[in-house]
């Protein structure tokens, strides 16, 4: 499932993948991967970030069930 | 102990002192060890388990070959070699595939150059051997020919990294 919330936060703070990525400390790819829904990041990595993007898990990484 | 067998020992030790020095060089942050994220550790991981299982099957199909006496034409060092390049060929595909072959110190332009370089380093060898007529003798490939795979090897990793570039250009999500 694509991740559209991580998307719009990090277009909302005018960071490329590639700026996230660095900041959190990962490739490109992955945070392109966890966009696409492709690849589940560890809790460390959706804190850093939660952190990075100054949103919390929740408003990222919850999904609310249909 | 003969000659042969000091011969090929010493080169895989002196190999794998280049390799150590190439490493270094070739991350950015000068350290031996490439770093991977998380997800590229994942994949590697899986990476590692398929090249287990193909060198596996491959020494399997090598063994049952030399049960039925089918003698294969390439000296003991090219053939004991083959299912370590099959691991290979396994193993770096995925990771490129799964986009976990470049690590995150990595220098993408030394690499290549790299990269390059022993490729062909390793052509020029095979190359060499060849026109002395050494790289294949009676009709065995002669050790020789790992130089040659490993130049081709190189080239292969240098074509799938190209390509994987140009899909990852045309389904840029950003």
């Amino acid at each position: 499932m694509k991740n559209l919330k991580l998307k719009s936060a990090r277009a909302g703070m005018d960071l490329s993948q590639d700026d996230l990525a660095k900041a959190v400390g990962v490739s490109r790819q992955t945070i392109s991967a966890i966009e696409k829904g492709d690849y589940n990041p560890t809790i460390n990595l959706c804190i850093s970030i939660c952190k990075t993007l100054g949103k919390t898990l929740d408003e990222l990484f919850w999904v609310e069930e249909a | 102990m003969n000659t042969t067998m000091i011969a090929m020992a010493t080169g895989v030790v002196v190999g794998l002192v280049i390799s150590a020095f190439l490493l270094r060089y070739m991350n950015k942050n000068g350290v031996m060890k490439t770093e991977y994220d998380e997800m590229q550790q994942k994949a590697r991981g899986k990476a590692y388990k398929y090249a287990f299982y193909a060198m596996m099957i491959f020494e399997a199909i090598l063994g049952i070959l030399a049960s039925g006496e089918v003698v294969l034409p390439f000296n003991n060092w090219t053939l004991h070699f083959m299912p370590i390049f099959v691991g290979l060929v396994v193993q770096i595909s995925y990771c490129i595939w799964n986009d976990a072959y470049i690590g995150l110190n990595t220098n993408t332009g030394r690499f290549a150059a790299i990269s390059v370089v022993i490729a062909l380093v390793n052509i020029l060898v095979a190359g060499l051997e060849a026109s002395k007529g050494n790289l294949i003798v009676d009709g065995i490939f002669q050790a020789s020919f790992t130089n040659l795979i490993i130049g081709i090897l190189f080239g292969v990793i240098g074509c799938e990294l190209l390509l994987k570039k140009i899909v990852d250009n045309g389904a840029k999500e950003d």
